[in-house]
């Protein structure tokens, strides 16, 4: 038997009391439990109507599978704990988890979630949301298979949610009078600026890039410095890493789960070529440059793995900021400052303008898409005149350009996220009736 | 842990049994109780705050004094009592008792509230306030009409085939009737909620009509008239139980379009509503308190009472005018309203009073004597009367004020002496419900912490130094006093009372089922000649335009309604409520917003000739254009003072509060 969650949107008025009951029941913070609403503007004609969600304890857990230092695991009724005094606060569970159900804990520095009521369950009383409801809305349910939640906005992604969703097809949409006289149009979704929030990881990840660039480039062209600045690079890489977790002090944690997790398994092979550099700057020559090669690929493709996971859009899997792509850039430059890099130009060039769309950046992330665009025709006509100078421009504006590029990757990466899901949505559904109302309205 | 039944003491129309576990002195948890059929399930988030709201850090454990540099500091009882019975004893012998000023709140019910009423009387009386802030215009209206306030019980919704929610939003204020109205709607009933906004119940209904505020008369009578012209009306009903029905008939005048003008709801909704209402068996129609906070407020009920009372609609299952329901006011001499009025024969000796609605103006006409000492508990009016203003001005004036409470809230700042008030787990109580008949006994089930004491032992211990104790009951006869008060009132024995929530036996599932109306000609009363007498209104039901006191030119209605996070002021200082919900902001509709070029987060500044206001805009559709809408009881540290421009008036009937009348200007703020 699984245990979970029942919710009828019909009958819930979202009163909060799930969400406070939650946070009083077991400390955490409010939120844990959630509200979301169909329609938060009550745009008419639309109908308006919540979803309250904490963890759905998934058959297959996102969450468990990401972890990289083990602290979730799962009970013989399907519940999904989760160990804070294991967590070292990267926050992989939150982009793993379509339902938002980890929250970090800012000041605390680790994940917080619902476990179902451990102790009270165990007592043999109902958890604490499902005794607060006011109006019957929420339940526990207790299933041996639960069916899939079968609502567009609802994601299942295959990982088998223990969630029953009632009352949305019912859900009322009144018939307002006297009819709205003005049209209302929604908010476009703000999506969260990861940008500036994942500041750490783009420094990391741009050293691994220059790290491992250097080291393939080495391997492949002898007069590329692979030696001092590899290991450099490497060592700050790890040491950014570090301001990237709520409690670093746990960091030593993070490879335990190599089995299922790409970040232990990426947070692994970045300790190993950083070890490795260190070696090849002070012993040259001990390890093979077809070795320290080969580990550096395997590390990019890992840095690439933690994101596909979360996020398993085309768009980021043909993204030319991704780890792999930008490495591959850098290579070139070293290499074949010629017609095989004008080729990766003109493909990232062309990469760039085709992922713009301009309505919905921000000015700094609008700049960067240009500067990107142009920044690889920019360099390589800089090259030409062949100075000193002109060469030294040339580089700069080039690492920049996959510096920049690497950013739009943030930018672009969206883990999915029931919050978005339900907006992106609900302004679907909007936009389709009205276009459908201005087509009524031509034709007649 | 142990376990107890106990209730929620709060001014709220659903007052739920709950379960409480206690574990080392304690409240540890709060399970519902099911077996009460009005609140069979969870309690709102306010009754589950109670595992905050009694262990609070911030909640008063100890006397406080203010020290000149007005800081507060802790005191002992003994120092609290001596000063406080020495200031009333002077202010007693060189100004007498009126000059004492006792003003009491909503803020905790039960029936040890009598001992506070016992203690003034026994002083000598006291300067008191009459009427009340909430809800008096529509019992006045519902007690001429059919006699006396009661309604069907909540669980009896469940079998109506059309709920009206006229002005009422459950789904905030008393969420478990939606419980009552999902049963309902799952047996294939409709649902129409009218209301200017488009609150979270009306997200539930299948129409929602948005008259303009203050218009809902017109409306109603609108309708009446469209149901006897259609031959809709119950004659057999009229005939046998309605006094004045040919009167009223006569005196409707307004037509669909006329009503249409004044309402802005268009000429057909009003007659698709008629229908509605004219062929349906089985309506019942949920008038809220907010619709009768006008000046127009009394006629407007006894406007939309007319429409049941037409149609046959009273005395009968699943049907009915559920304003009010006081069959659980067993223990009351004089009920709601007529307790509000002033002079009526109980205690006329005694009692000086204000009216509690303009209690800002009408404090400065206080001679002879002034006021020397005010006593304020279980209230905030600071934030809760209107025109705060001239509140907090009366209340400077006053050189000496004590201040019972749980809490520091915007009143108690202001306090010369601050008592700790009891927490609900603390004494044991009687409570009853305005909405479910139950009589709930609500044990003790914890200590008070620190050095509280139950506001009864606090007026004991006074008495005492003020040689009236043999008047007053003293803690350790408390219990027994409980006891004898409830004794052979409902044909329950204590020990039923205990156990679990009972309802009391003359208390009916199906209200007026004997037709037994208490009015002067026994009959149901379109036509009221008291109503005439008392107040001064048209002795029919008649809709009159809301008074503007002279701001028509301001483009905004301001609606301060309750929310579901709060009851009025209370609970809103919570750490677990300011966590699960959003501060509150103000909300404007999307055309008025995009009109003056607001957007939601922008600040803007509300304004009137009695004020300003101001805080945060939230754009929504929920409000209908030409309204403003912020909650009431928000604290100052929070953004409130919302009552700063509020029009201290009263109702057409029932001393009232006529707080929604208000109108306002708004304008973004300048940075």
């Amino acid at each position: 038997m699984r245990r979970g969650f029942e919710f009828d949107a019909a009958l819930c008025v979202r009163c909060n009391a799930c969400n406070a009951a939650c946070t009083l029941e077991n400390g955490l913070q409010p939120g844990t439990r959630s509200l979301y609403g169909w329609n938060d503007e009550t745009l008419p004609p639309f109908s308006v109507y919540s979803l309250s969600l904490a963890c759905n304890h998934c058959e297959k857990p996102e969450c468990l599978e990401g972890c990289p230092v083990n602290a979730y695991s799962k009970d013989i009724s399907g519940t999904i704990l989760y160990d804070k005094d294991k967590c070292m606060g990267c926050r992989y569970c939150t982009w793993r988890c379509p339902y938002d159900a980890p929250r970090i804990n800012p000041a605390k520095g680790y994940i917080e979630k619902c476990q179902y009521c451990f102790g009270r369950v165990s007592e043999g009383v109902e958890t604490a949301c499902t005794s607060a409801c006011p109006t019957g809305a929420l339940r526990m349910a207790t299933k041996d298979e639960f069916p899939p939640v079968g609502v567009a906005w609802f994601p299942e992604t295959g990982i088998g949610p223990s969630f029953i969703l009632k009352g949305v097809p019912d859900a009322n949409s009144p018939v307002i009078i006297p009819a709205e006289d003005d049209e209302v149009i929604p908010d476009t979704p703000v999506a969260e600026n990861r940008v500036m929030k994942e500041w750490s990881l783009i420094l990391f990840s741009l050293m691994v890039i220059s790290a491992s660039s250097l080291l393939l480039a080495s391997a492949l062209k002898a007069d590329v410095p692979g030696a001092g600045l590899p290991a450099i690079l490497m060592a700050g890489a790890v040491l950014i890493s570090f301001a990237h977790l709520g409690l670093p002090l746990r960091a030593w944690r993070a490879p335990l789960n190599v089995i299922s997790s790409p970040l232990s398994r990426e947070i692994l092979l970045v300790t190993a070529l950083s070890a490795m550099a260190a070696v090849n700057w002070f012993l040259p020559g001990i390890i093979n440059t077809v070795l320290l090669a080969s580990v550096s690929l395997l590390t990019l493709i890992s840095v690439d793995m933690v994101y596909f996971a979360s996020d398993r859009s085309y768009r980021l899997k043909l993204h030319t900021g991704q780890s792999f792509f930008s490495a591959v850039f850098v290579t070139s430059w070293f290499i074949t400052p010629n017609t095989l890099f004008l080729l990766f130009s003109l493909l990232a060039a062309l990469s760039v303008v085709m992922r713009y769309r301009s309505s919905e950046k921000e000015p700094l992330i609008r700049f960067l898409y240009y500067y990107r665009a142009l920044s690889l025709p920019a360099a390589f006509m800089l090259l030409y005149p062949g100075s000193e100078a002109t060469s030294l421009a040339a580089a700069i504006v080039f690492f920049t350009g996959v510096a920049a590029d690497r950013v739009l990757f943030y930018d672009d990466f969206s883990p999915i996220n029931i919050r978005e899901s339900i907006l992106e949505n609900f302004n679907d559904t909007y936009e389709k009736e009205r276009d459908k109302q201005r087509q009524d309205a031509g034709i007649s | 842990m142990k376990e107890f039944i106990t209730a929620c003491p709060r001014n709220c129309y659903s007052t739920c049994s709950f379960r409480v576990f206690t574990e080392d002195g304690k409240v540890k948890r709060i399970l519902p109780y099911r077996d009460n059929l009005a609140t069979p399930e969870g309690p709102c988030i306010k009754g589950l705050s109670y595992l905050e709201r009694e262990f609070s850090p911030s909640r008063i454990l100890y006397p406080h004094k203010r020290t000149e540099k007005g800081a507060f500091i802790r005191i002992s009882w003994e120092e609290a009592f001596s000063t406080i019975s020495q200031k009333l004893l002077e202010a007693r012998e060189k100004h007498g008792p009126h000059s004492v000023l006792f003003y009491k709140g909503s803020g905790h019910s039960g029936l040890s509230n009598d001992i506070a009423s016992l203690f003034w009387k026994t002083f000598g009386g006291a300067t008191t306030t009459y009427g009340n802030l909430c809800w008096p215009a529509g019992l006045e209206a519902v007690r001429l009409t059919l006699g006396d306030v009661r309604h069907n019980v909540p669980w009896d919704l469940a079998n109506a085939q059309l709920i009206i929610m006229w002005g009422k939003n459950p789904a905030e204020t008393n969420v478990q009737e939606m419980i009552h109205v999902d049963i309902a709607k799952k047996n294939g009933a409709k649902l129409v909620v009218i209301d200017p906004r488009r609150t979270p119940t009306a997200d539930k209904a299948d129409i929602l009509v948005r008259p303009y505020p203050g218009t809902d008369a017109a409306l109603a009578l609108a309708v009446a008239k469209l149901i006897i012209d259609k031959g809709l009306a119950d004659h057999e009903f009229i005939d046998k139980y309605v006094s004045g029905f040919e009167k009223f008939a006569a005196s409707l005048e307004i037509s669909p379009e006329q009503a249409a003008k004044i309402t802005g709801i268009p000429a057909e909704n009003i007659e698709q509503l008629a229908l509605m209402i004219g062929q349906s068996r089985a309506v019942t129609i949920v008038a809220g308190f907010g619709l009768q906070r006008y000046t127009n407020g009394g006629q407007t009920i006894r406007s939309i009472l007319s429409i049941p009372v037409i149609t046959g609609m009273i005395g009968r299952k699943g049907c009915g005018f559920n304003y009010a329901n006081l069959q659980g006011y067993i223990f009351d001499a004089v009920k709601e309203p007529l307790c509000y009025y002033p002079d009526h024969e109980l205690d006329k000796p005694f009692r000086r009073e204000i009216s509690m609605a303009k209690f800002g103006t009408d404090f400065f006409s206080l001679r002879e004597p002034g006021i020397e000492v005010a006593w304020i508990e279980r209230g905030n009016p600071v934030t809760q009367l209107p025109g705060s203003k001239e509140v907090k001005r009366a209340l400077h004036s006053v050189p000496f004020k004590v201040v019972v409470d749980q809490f520091i809230t915007d009143t108690a700042a202001m306090a010369d002496i601050i008592l700790p008030a009891k927490g609900l787990f603390e004494q044991a109580d009687v409570v009853s419900s305005y909405w479910h008949p139950y009589v709930q006994y609500k044990p003790a089930v914890i200590d008070p912490p620190g050095e509280v004491k139950p506001e009864s032992e606090i007026y004991f211990e006074l008495a005492r130094r003020m040689n009236m104790e043999a008047a007053i009951i003293s803690p350790a006869a408390y219990d027994e006093w409980l006891l004898n008060r409830i004794s052979g009132t409902g044909g329950f024995s204590r020990e039923e009372l205990f156990r679990a929530p009972v309802i009391p036996d003359q208390a009916e599932q199906t209200a007026f089922r004997e037709r037994d109306f208490t009015t002067p000609s026994g009959m149901i009363e379109l036509f009221s000649e008291t109503a005439e007498k008392l107040w001064g209104v048209n002795p029919l039901p008649s809709y009159t335009p809301p008074d503007d006191f002279g701001e028509t030119d301001l483009p905004f209605r301001l609606m301060t309604p309750n929310i579901a996070s709060r009851i009025h002021s209370q609970f809103g200082n919570l750490e677990v409520i300011r966590g699960v919900v959003e501060p509150p902001a103000w909300e404007m509709s999307p055309s008025d917003a995009r009109r003056l070029g607001i957007r939601s987060g922008d600040r803007i500044r509300v304004y009137n000739s009695s004020g300003e206001v101001t805080g945060k805009v939230r754009v929504t559709a929920r409000t209908k254009k030409g309204s403003l809408v912020f909650p009431n009881g928000i604290w100052l540290d929070e953004g409130g003072g919302v009552n700063d421009l509020i029009t201290p008036a009263e109702t057409d009937m029932g001393y009232g509060a006529a707080f929604h009348n208000t109108r306002v200007g708004a304008e973004k703020e300048s940075a």
